[in-house]
């Protein structure tokens, strides 16, 4: 884009500026703006394809009358307004399920993450034989479809002992499965980020008495911050959304993970509860949202490799 | 003021009482030391359970009624039954990764003739079902074929689900069409007519379960197609074959919604409840839809009312359906076998799947040919069509046998996928018949 200078005319700002950017943020927020105006629309009116789909006319109309009226109503408002997330909190397990999905994100992020770091430290910086070829084959690991590997996998997660019984049906089953494609994609991805960062920086620290696992600490990983950002937003984005495994292994409505859970209790056949779905889908994001944009700039770092020799 | 004990130890009154005891654990079993011989907990002191997987029911009031039995028969045997519904094209992947793993559901569903997959890893039922079969007359041909293989029931048949033409009778008047085509040729004719008002026919083409099958199994057989003859070669390249991809591109083309090459089972429904299509092939779950939700068409009538329930089209070899049939059967790993058993033969008991198939309002039909007389399809008038269908259907692998292969030319959507290649564009019917051959020759061998 053409770099403005102070006191360019206006209509060279919005042409160049401002309007290319007025819609690129329509075209993001446009599926956030959908999901919640079907979140607040009745069913009849999301089926009902001669009024408008973009406002919900039903909850605007409620607002309106109380507003003109001056006469709040609460429970007239969530009857028209907030049915489906009424229906989704009170009447599903949804709060469960997004206790599990943070939970079974959070801790194999974490587990992916230490394991990413240290491999891909070794990959970057310790010379060893095959060592390229190690860091390709780990690669390689992460293309494995999940689609090959659920029933493999199944049969390890029930071999594997937990509380008298197995790993099976609980969200630490996912917990363990995760990393299987976690730990490759950090490593793969902080393998190349490393790779940005001076050597030098490193030996200098080792020659004034800093051991290699302290350089590592102490220098390389401040520096790295931008990639492990990344790496850990794309794990907690990916094993938060990851459906198929979540499928398998959970049996119990309340072991089950949004992507999951959202699904098979709010789809039955044919009938779609489009605002509950919609109102899930929405409240599902927020967590990623929200840790996206207050890392955006370590993210975007990270991804562009910020460090240079 | 309490008891104390006397100064004596034992009263005569103590003695009795564990004497009774000890008695009693004697008669119970085989004693202390049958019980550490076992090294295992005795029977009545461990609860029983039962992990039954089923999909989420088209018609959800038959899932209420599922549950409530499954409490029922849990409380009255006084077995922990746990219940877990998934989206039906989840099923597979689900199952697979159960049996592989030998962990899981003690009941699966099943359907068309999935489990023949794994018909040595699955429990023989044989003796329910020929109980169940003396006792009511006989199933319906191909929910029985889908349920055996090698002579022994590998499978409980449980439901059919009976798939005809679902059709909007004013859509159908508007565009000038006075009645419901009888052969593909006319329905092409009319169909070009509906599409050139908006409302074109649905068909999926997709990888689904249900409405893909339902469709593309019939409209081959009615051209004379069979993938393969009664010894198992496989006989599809032909000229029938040719013939029903050139016409199925005709009508795709001339007829058919173009975005029904990724619809999957409730997309059609959906359409048609939106008004979007005049016709698909379907289950009765529109019509309950629609009525049960009481969805209104553009003049404000309720939709019900203007829906027809009519059978398949002809072709050059004449009219066929194609309804499937679910199974319900038991995985070998399962440690409560015998509890599996017994709730199966509480839950097809004339009783409990009359309420079943009452609850689910006609969405499906029992498997066991005297339920076709039930007074549930006087109660559903309107979807009479398809009960009176329901035995012309065929199983799936016609003309061989309906074994694992069969199974898993469904499951790999090969037949589905040849129509789709030549709806979509992406192969002429000559390279898409050769392309499916060879799919089928590498399953079925030859």
């Amino acid at each position: 884009m053409t770099q403005l200078q102070v006191g360019e005319s206006f209509a060279k700002r919005l042409v160049a500026y401002h309007l290319p950017l007025f819609f690129f943020v329509l075209f993001a927020l446009f599926p956030f703006y959908w999901m919640f105006v079907t979140s607040i629309k009745s069913t009849h009116e999301t089926y009902n394809r001669d009024v408008n789909p973009y406002v919900p006319v039903t909850c605007v109309a409620a607002i309106a009358e109380q507003a003109r009226s001056l006469n709040f109503n609460g429970s007239a408002l969530a009857e028209n307004c907030l049915y489906h997330w009424r229906t989704l909190l009170r009447d599903t397990l949804f709060i469960r399920w997004l206790e599990n999905t943070l939970l079974v994100a959070i801790v194999s992020t974490l587990i992916s993450l230490f394991a990413g770091i240290t491999s891909a430290y070794a990959l970057a910086r310790l010379r060893f034989r095959g060592a390229d070829t190690f860091g390709v084959l780990i690669f390689v690991t992460y293309l494995v479809p999940p689609t090959l590997l659920f029933i493999p996998l199944s049969d390890v997660i029930g071999d594997l002992p937990f509380l008298h019984k197995n790993l099976l049906n609980s969200p630490w089953a996912l917990i363990v499965a995760y990393p299987t494609f976690l730990i490759p994609f950090c490593t793969w991805l902080l393998t190349g980020y490393f790779r940005t960062i001076p050597k030098e920086l490193e030996e200098a620290a080792m020659i004034d008495g800093a051991t290699r696992i302290q350089a590592m600490v102490r220098i390389i990983l401040p520096l790295a911050l931008p990639g492990l950002l990344s790496a850990g937003m794309f794990a907690f984005t990916l094993s938060a959304n990851e459906f198929l495994y979540a499928l398998i292994f959970i049996y119990d409505a309340p072991n089950k993970t949004v992507p999951v859970g959202v699904v098979s209790e709010l789809i039955k056949g044919d009938v779609f509860y489009w605002g509950e779905l919609m109102s899930g889908a929405l409240l599902g994001s927020v967590p990623v949202a929200l840790i996206y944009s207050f890392f955006v700039e370590h993210y975007v770092a990270g991804m562009t490799g910020a460090i240079k020799g | 003021m309490a008891k104390t004990s006397t100064k004596r130890g034992i009263t005569r009154r103590d003695f009795v009482r564990m004497a009774g005891i000890a008695t009693g654990m004697a008669a119970a079993g085989a004693g202390i030391e049958g019980i550490l011989a076992s090294r295992r907990a005795p029977a009545f002191a461990q609860e029983r359970s039962l992990h039954f997987l089923l999909w989420k029911n088209f018609s959800p009031p038959a899932d209420v009624e599922i549950l409530r039995q499954g409490e029922e028969w849990g409380k009255q045997s006084k077995v922990n039954v746990k219940i877990e519904q998934i989206n039906a094209n989840d099923l597979p992947a689900r199952s697979a990764a159960a049996i592989e793993s030998r962990q899981g559901p003690d009941i699966i569903q099943f359907f068309h003739n999935w489990q023949n997959q794994y018909a040595d890893a699955l429990v023989d039922v044989t003796d329910i079902c020929t109980a169940l079969e003396s006792k009511y007359g006989g199933y319906i041909d191909y929910a029985k074929t889908h349920a055996m293989l090698d002579g022994r029931f590998n499978a409980i048949p449980h439901t059919v689900v009976p798939n005809i033409y679902v059709v909007r009778a004013s859509y159908m008047k508007a565009a000038g069409t006075t009645n419901w085509p009888k052969t593909w040729e006319e329905l092409r004719r009319e169909g070009k007519k509906w599409k050139a008002k908006g409302h074109p026919i649905g068909q999926t083409v997709g990888h689904t379960f249900g409405d893909a099958v339902d469709f593309t199994y019939p409209y081959l057989w009615s051209f004379g197609v069979a993938e393969r003859d009664e010894k198992g070669r496989v006989i599809i390249a032909g000229k029938q074959a040719l013939e029903a991809l050139k016409f199925f591109k005709a009508l795709w083309d001339d007829a058919m919604d173009p975005s029904g090459a990724g619809w999957d089972d409730s997309s059609n429904n959906r359409a048609f409840l939106s008004g979007a299509i005049t016709a698909t092939n379907n289950a009765p779950s529109i019509y309950l839809t629609a009525s049960n939700q009481v969805i209104l068409d553009e003049k404000g009538a309720p939709l019900v009312n203007d829906i027809l329930h009519v059978p398949n089209p002809a072709g050059p070899a004449g009219v066929f359906h194609y309804h499937y049939s679910q199974q319900l059967a038991i995985p070998k790993y399962s440690k409560n076998v015998e509890t599996a058993k017994e709730f199966l033969r509480w839950l097809m008991d004339k009783d409990q799947l009359t309420k079943y198939l009452r609850r689910a309002q006609a969405y499906h039909a029992a498997a066991l040919k005297a339920y076709l007389k039930d007074a549930m399809w006087d109660m559903f008038p309107a979807l009479k069509p398809f009960r009176d269908h329901i035995l012309e259907g065929r199983h799936v692998g016609w003309k061989g046998s309906a074994d694992a292969n069969a199974a898993r030319v469904v499951q790999n959507y090969v037949l589905i996928d040849m129509l789709a290649n030549v709806a979509t564009g992406k192969m002429v019917p000559e390279e898409s018949l050769k392309w499916a051959e060879g799919q089928l020759k590498s399953i079925y061998g030859g």
